[in-house]
């Protein structure tokens, strides 16, 4: 029995695996293990992106991966997978469909000298919209298009870490393993995982994320009329529902891609001009729900990579910092009732008030975003964020923090904003 | 047989015309007739009540009637006109012309002179004219019966009689002005003689800018809405044509007889004069405005595409061409082809036509746990939207919408001393911000709204019946020619009492006609002549401290 088990940890099987046109292979690495993938005959790609031949692709622990084929390949795995099946019955041709239209859009704005099409892909949790979101850029790439992601998931971002709202100019397809690069960011600081700790603050980063988009598209022809992709969160109720719509009026959505949910649906065709076009499309038979523990380690595992890197791996720097050479703010207070003011004053609005925070106890294990401000002048709400650093410990007698940093020392900036992210650096 | 119809030449008198000479006694008599009319008025009996004094006081009425209505008119022989009732043509010639009645009355044709019915009959009762008809003298209830009769109704002749005995000069209405305004006003008409002007048709007229000289006499019950694109149509070519001919081309423009699109050139003897003074009546401004407004909303759509990348953009996205795959129920396109190749990165091929099954997929329909639905939810966020406001159905892109927005959200009152009013279900017609003036106020109260006739008339259904303007009445004036008549000073319509009232299309329709001369519509009720104008007028909506 002991061999057996020997047998089994050492020698993973290989297993081939013959797809047929339109079909796709879906697997999910072990936690904890992981999974080589190789296309040997036949043309395949992953989320858009293709599959380069006799190249060895590695997937980490909980990894989720569907191959997709055209035109029929052979692919072999290689390691210890939860499950791997081939399905037919996948909307990819419908995903295709909607590139296409969406490049007749770019086409349009090319020759009539528009705008090219904004997208906005929203639904519930777990219905692929990230997948989505990757695969329509991809093939917009592929295409010679440069599209911008913006992406407004607060819990499971793919720009920054989680707590960040931002967008990208995609010049390339993303990578397989790696998805896209990410060379200059624009970053805004938002600090919560969940949208609803403070709406005032998301919509309002939103409406500058937008405004910056539209300065770009002004400067950059190419961008403008690739147009943008945006993906929401997963909350679609309430105070969720009236971010969607305030997103869709500060980008100009022209199109909303809802994915599986019907009442969504409706309710987007009710509330939103007549100009723009709502779909709704069905989610893929292969996403899998993430329950609430998986979704928190993925974040901590966004984090990680930040610091850490994903394959290559990353030498972050820890060192101190004085209290006196940062000031660090935090975004929101609490709101006063109005018996407590004097008369005459009014309440400025809590929610997006900065309030200066003396650096101690509780901000250990906190990532903290570096605000791109020089000065107090430019408001920090509305400036993007250059990075992020982690506060490993703090000092209180000789008023130093110690701080993991992706870059060497000095900090490039003074100003930073308490997240309430957490990371615990066990390395 | 007598062929000259010159009766005063004529020696042999017929028998009932000697009887008709009256001697001197009876002239003199004739002369200091009692010519006391009954009085009119007075209180009314309502009943008979069997009196005598009814009956006497009734009889006296009637016997007092008969006598009128017998009175014969004297006159010397001398003095009257004679004329010939023609009664194929339903006209009457004048053979011997005595008197100044022809100065007003009457046309000439051909070198003859003709009386309409209505002319004759009402000179026979002023004792201006006889008229014969196959050799005898008409009395003037045969007058009455022949020449009236079918041509000119009773009532017809009841206005013209009243108003001709006040003294105004009345000639049958001529739908059109031979010369315009214009042409008038630079006193074309003294170099032109109406006849020539008659001869060459319109082809040679310049047509005059106002849109009620430009209805030709076929348009009798054209609706509004034609009238109104004819009239945009007509501007348009002739301002064109007005900067023809300041840069003086002499090319003249076929006319066609259609009233659609036609085209008027000048006479190259014209053009000279038309290029000094060019000057518009506060009709043509208007015309002007709205053509002014018109050429800017196109120059406006033309800049939209034209127009920069991320300036909004006035066309939208054709989603009927472009098709997204859509499995909403709403959806109604149920198949998608392949798209071609150029749309799609290398090495994606795409094998199979999508089809859309809109019920294969089963799409989350299920309520939620817990919480309102959205659309509660939103109904307190947004505040009611008036059908007409709400920007989502009537903006066109985003540019619009967040104009329109905009606007709305300063009307959003979370400040306002009165905010608490639009929390309910029933909310107030009026916003604070609509009290810019009385004006704003007045039209958001409005149940019925008012409409101003000349802007508004295309919008009226056709006019039940036709009716047609009877006369052209003219101030009395001693320098009135008939063969210049000019503009009249009023135009009359006629009806009868128990005629059903003109509906609101018909009037404007007349109106637009007649305008800028004022119409006037003669209501005859058995011999009472009331007359009814209808002209617009704006309640005042503002006042001024």
């Amino acid at each position: 029995m002991a061999e057996n088990k020997e047998e089994k940890k050492e020698d993973p099987k290989d297993q081939e695996f013959k797809l047929e046109k339109d079909t796709e292979l879906r697997f999910e690495v072990e936690t904890g293990g992981t999974i080589t993938l190789e296309l040997s005959e036949g043309m395949a790609e992953v989320f858009g992106t293709e599959l380069v031949k006799n190249k060895k692709f590695t997937f980490g622990s909980g990894a989720k991966v569907a191959v997709f084929t055209w035109h029929g390949c052979k692919v072999v795995l290689h390691g210890r997978t939860e499950f791997a099946y081939v399905s037919k019955d996948t909307p990819m041709v419908m995903y295709v469909n909607t590139h296409a239209a969406l490049e007749q859009m770019r086409q349009q704005a090319q020759d009539q000298g528009k705008r090219g099409p904004r997208v906005m892909i929203v639904g519930p949790t777990d219905v692929g919209k990230s997948t989505l979101c990757r695969l329509l850029l991809n093939y917009a790439v592929r295409l010679g298009r440069r599209p911008t992601f913006v992406d407004l998931d607060v819990g499971q971002g793919s720009i920054a870490i989680p707590g960040t709202i931002g967008g990208i100019l995609v010049e390339r397809p993303a990578d397989v393993e790696e998805g896209f690069s990410l060379q200059a960011p624009l970053i805004y600081h938002f600090g919560h995982a969940s949208p609803g700790a403070n709406m005032e603050l998301y919509e309002r980063i939103i409406a500058k994320c937008a405004d910056v988009f539209n300065q770009r598209c002004e400067l950059n022809r190419q961008a403008s009329v690739s147009g943008c992709i945006i993906n929401t969160c997963g909350w679609v109720k309430g105070e969720g529902y009236r971010s969607i719509l305030h997103a869709a009026r500060e980008f100009e959505v022209d199109v909303i891609i809802v994915l599986d949910q019907e009442r969504l649906y409706n309710d987007l065709k009710r509330d939103l001009p007549g100009f723009v076009k709502v779909v709704l499309q069905p989610k893929s038979g292969g996403v899998v729900e993430r329950p609430q523990p998986v979704r928190r380690s993925a974040r901590e595992d966004r984090v990680r990579e930040y610091f850490y890197g994903v394959r290559q791996p990353l030498y972050p720097h820890s060192f101190d910092v004085k209290f006196a050479d940062v000031s660090l703010y935090q975004v929101g207070a609490p709101a006063l009732p109005d018996s407590c003011l004097p008369l005459d004053t009014q309440q400025e609005n809590p929610y997006t008030k900065l309030v200066h925070i003396q650096p101690g106890a509780q901000i250990v294990h906190h990532v903290l975003s570096l605000s791109m401000a020089d000065s107090l002048k430019d408001n920090l709400i509305d400036t993007n964020i250059a990075g992020f650093i982690c506060v490993t410990n703090v000092d209180m007698e000789r008023q130093v923090m110690t701080v993991l940093s992706p870059a060497p020392r000095p900090l490039p900036k003074r100003y930073m904003l308490l997240t309430d992210i957490r990371f615990m650096d066990f390395r | 047989m007598m062929d000259s119809y010159d009766i005063a030449e004529e020696e042999d008198y017929s028998p009932r015309m000697k009887a008709a000479h009256l001697s001197a006694q009876e002239l003199l008599a004739h002369r200091n007739l009692d010519r006391t009319v009954p009085p009119r008025g007075g209180t009314k009996d309502y009943a008979p009540d069997g009196s005598l004094e009814q009956e006497e006081k009734l009889q006296g009425m009637y016997s007092l009637y008969r006598r009128m209505l017998a009175e014969e008119r004297v006159n010397k022989i001398g003095n009257l006109s004679k004329a010939i009732w023609l009664e194929d043509q339903g006209l009457a010639e004048v053979t011997v012309d005595k008197g100044k009645f022809w100065h007003h009355i009457g046309h000439s044709n051909e070198g003859k002179k003709y009386l309409y019915p209505e002319e004759a009959v009402f000179l026979m009762e002023t004792n201006a004219i006889e008229v014969y008809w196959n050799k005898l003298p008409l009395a003037i209830q045969q007058a009455y019966a022949m020449m009236l009769g079918n041509r000119v109704s009773m009532e017809q002749y009841q206005v013209y009689a009243h108003l001709s005995r006040l003294g105004y000069i009345l000639i049958r209405h001529q739908s059109r002005e031979h010369f315009s305004w214009y042409e008038r006003q630079i006193q074309l008409d003294e170099y032109i003689p109406l006849k020539q002007r008659i001869k060459e048709g319109s082809s040679a007229q310049v047509r005059d800018w106002f849109p009620s000289n430009q209805h030709e006499e076929q348009t009798t019950s054209t609706s509004g809405e034609p009238d109104k694109t004819e009239e945009v149509h007509r501007d348009n070519p002739a301002r064109q044509k007005s900067k023809e001919v300041k840069s003086a081309s002499d090319s003249p423009v076929e006319h066609s007889t259609s009233n659609q699109t036609s085209r008027d050139s000048l006479p190259k003897g014209q053009t000279s004069r038309m290029e000094g003074r060019i000057e518009q009546s506060v009709e043509d401004e208007q015309m002007e405005i709205e053509c002014n407004r018109k050429d800017k909303t196109e120059k406006q759509e033309e800049k939209g595409v034209d127009s920069l990348v991320t300036s909004s953009y006035e066309c939208k996205w054709d989603f009927t061409n472009i098709s997204i795959p859509n499995v909403g129920q709403d959806c109604d396109v149920s198949e998608i082809p392949i798209p071609c190749a150029e749309l799609l990165p290398t090495g994606v091929q795409v094998n199979n036509v999508l089809k859309i099954n809109t019920g294969a997929f089963s799409l989350n329909t299920k309520r939620g746990r817990k919480g309102k639905s959205n659309s509660e939810h939103l109904s307190k966020i947004v505040p009611n939207l008036r059908a007409e406001d709400d920007p989502r159905k009537v903006s066109r892109n985003w540019m619009e919408f967040k104009k329109l927005c905009g606007a709305k959200r300063e009307m959003d009152m979370s400040d306002s001393p009165v905010a608490h009013l639009w929390q309910g279900e029933v909310t107030p017609l009026v916003r604070p911000s609509d009290a810019t003036d009385m004006g704003a106020i007045l039209s958001r109260l409005q149940v019925i709204q008012n409409i101003s006739l000349e802007k508004e008339c295309c919008s009226l259904p056709k006019p039940d019946r036709s009716l047609d303007i009877a006369y052209d009445v003219f101030l009395p004036d001693s320098h009135f020619k008939k063969s210049k008549p000019g503009r009249p000073n009023l135009r009359v319509c006629v009806q009868r009492f128990s005629e059903p009232a003109p509906d609101l299309a018909l009037i404007v329709q007349l109106n637009q006609r007649s305008s800028p001369v004022p119409l006037l519509w003669a209501v005859v009720d058995n011999g009472d002549i009331s007359f009814y104008s209808f002209t617009e007028a704006d309640l005042p909506t503002d006042y001024h401290m």
